[in-house]
C-alpha cells in the first residue's frame, strides 16, 4: 500500500517499512519470555503498546528478549521502563536479554540498565527475574553471593552439610528454608557422587556450588565438568517403594523441596539450577 | 548421631534417634540400627529428636522396617517433628512403616 501515514486522531497508523513484532512464551515456570522484532521506535511502539501493557500488567517475572531488535528510540525507552515499574510495583521483576552491540550501548548511555539489568546468557535472566521482588529494589545490592568447591565425593557431602549450618547463621535461615537447602544440596551432590563419569583428562572431581541469597528465595547452582548428565532424566517421582533400587527417590525429594529446578549442559559443564523460597 | 534403645513395654523396643539423618549421621547409626532392626521383632523408631531426614536416611529406615517385617515382627515411626513427617509422607515411606503421635498407641500397633 502506498498511502500515506494516518494522521492520528485515533486512527490506526498505517505502518511504514517493518512493523514491531511481538510474541511471548514461558521459558520457565511462571517466567515469560516477550521477543520483540524490529524497531523499537515511536511506530514500533504503538503496534505491541496494547499486547505489551497486558504482559507487564499481568506477569510477575518477565524478560525482554531484544535481541531481533535493531533500533531504539526514547519512546521505545520510555515504553520499557513504564512497564518495568509496572512490573516490580507488584513485586515482580523485569530484565532485558541479549541487546545487540547498539542497541545495548543506548540502554547503558540513558541508564535504563540501572533499572533493568541485562542479561546476554538466558538461564542468567531465568535466575535473575526469579528472584521475586520485595521491598528492596536495589536489586544488585540485595543479594549476598556465596561459594563452595567440594570434591565429588561422601567426604565432600559432608562439607556441604556444614556448609549449610554456616549458610543458616550467616542468613538466619528459617527452619524450612534451612531444611530444603540441606536437602537439595545433600540429594544433588549425593547423586553426583553416586552417578557421575569423569570425562577422562578432565577433573570431574570437584563440584562447584554458588549460592546467591535474594530476600525472597536461595538461587542455587551447582556444576561439575563430568560426563554429560541430567539428574532429572530420573523425573519419575521415585517412591519408598522402589527404595533399593536408584529409583529417582532423592530427586524427587529435591524436586518437591525447590522451584525452577532446570539442568544445562554449557560447554563441558553440567549446571543444575533450583532456587527455594525463604 | 546417637540411637540408644529401651524397653517401654514387654518385648517392646524404642529406637531413640537423636541428630540428623543426613549423609554423616546415617552412617554413624547403620551398622548399629540394622543389627538391632535384625534382632527386634516390635520396634518403635522414636523419630522426636530428629530434625532432618533426605533420601540416604529413608532408605535406611525402610530397609530397616522390611528387615523386621520380613520375620514377621512390627515396627512403626514415632512422633516425627513436622519437616521430618512431610517428607516421611511425600516420599511414601507411611506407606511401608506407620506414623504414630503417642506412645500407647504405638505399642499398641507393634504388640499386635
Amino acid at each position: 500500500m502506498s498511502h500515506a501515514r494516518g494522521s492520528g486522531g485515533g486512527t490506526t497508523p498505517v505502518s511504514i517499512g517493518p512493523r514491531l513484532l511481538i510474541d511471548t512464551e514461558e521459558v520457565a515456570p511462571g517466567v515469560t519470555k516477550v521477543n520483540l522484532r524490529g524497531r523499537l521506535d515511536a511506530n514500533g511502539v504503538q503496534t505491541i503498546s496494547t499486547t505489551f501493557d497486558r504482559v507487564a500488567r499481568t506477569q510477575l517475572q518477565l524478560i525482554v528478549d531484544l535481541s531481533r531488535v535493531s533500533f531504539i528510540a526514547s519512546t521505545g525507552l520510555r515504553t520499557l521502563i513504564s512497564a518495568a515499574r509496572s512490573v516490580e510495583s507488584r513485586g515482580g521483576r523485569m530484565v532485558f536479554l541479549g541487546p545487540e552491540a547498539s542497541v545495548e550501548a543506548v540502554l547503558i548511555t540513558s541508564g535504563t540498565n540501572a533499572v533493568v539489568p541485562i542479561f546476554q546468557d538466558m538461564v542468567e535472566a531465568i535466575m535473575a527475574v526469579g528472584a521475586g521482588g520485595g521491598d528492596d529494589d536495589d536489586f544488585p545490592t540485595a543479594t549476598l553471593p556465596f561459594s563452595l568447591q567440594v570434591d565429588r565425593s561422601m567426604r565432600g557431602v559432608a562439607r556441604v552439610g556444614a556448609w549449610v549450618d554456616e549458610l543458616a547463621i550467616l542468613l538466619n535461615l528459617s527452619h524450612r528454608t534451612e531444611y530444603a537447602l540441606r536437602l537439595c544440596l545433600e540429594e544433588a551432590v549425593t547423586n553426583l557422587v553416586s552417578h557421575a563419569r569423569p570425562v577422562p583428562g578432565v577433573d570431574g572431581e570437584k563440584v562447584d556450588l554458588r549460592l546467591i541469597a535474594e530476600p525472597s528465595q536461595l538461587c542455587l547452582t551447582l556444576q561439575d565438568q563430568c560426563e554429560e548428565y541430567n539428574p532429572l532424566q530420573t523425573g519419575i517421582l521415585g517412591s519408598a517403594q522402589d527404595v533399593s533400587g536408584e529409583g529417582g527417590l532423592g530427586i524427587g525429594l529435591l524436586r518437591q523441596h525447590a522451584r525452577d529446578v532446570t539442568w544445562s549442559r554449557v560447554g563441558p559443564v553440567n549446571r543444575l539450577m533450583l532456587s527455594i523460597p525463604r | 548421631m546417637r540411637m540408644e534403645t529401651e524397653e517401654v513395654a514387654p518385648g517392646v523396643t524404642k529406637f531413640n534417634l537423636v541428630g540428623r539423618l543426613d549423609i554423616g549421621g546415617t552412617q554413624e547409626i547403620e551398622l548399629q540400627f540394622n543389627a538391632l532392626a535384625g534382632a527386634q521383632r516390635k520396634v518403635i523408631v522414636d523419630l522426636s529428636q530428629v530434625d532432618f531426614i533426605a533420601s540416604l536416611g529413608l532408605r535406611l529406615l525402610i530397609v530397616g522396617a522390611r528387615t523386621v517385617q520380613r520375620k514377621g515382627g512390627r515396627i512403626v515411626l514415632f512422633r516425627p517433628p513436622i519437616e521430618v513427617e512431610a517428607v516421611l509422607i511425600s516420599s511414601g515411606t507411611d506407606n511401608v512403616v506407620p506414623i504414630l503421635r503417642h506412645l500407647d498407641e504405638a505399642i499398641h500397633a507393634v504388640s499386635g
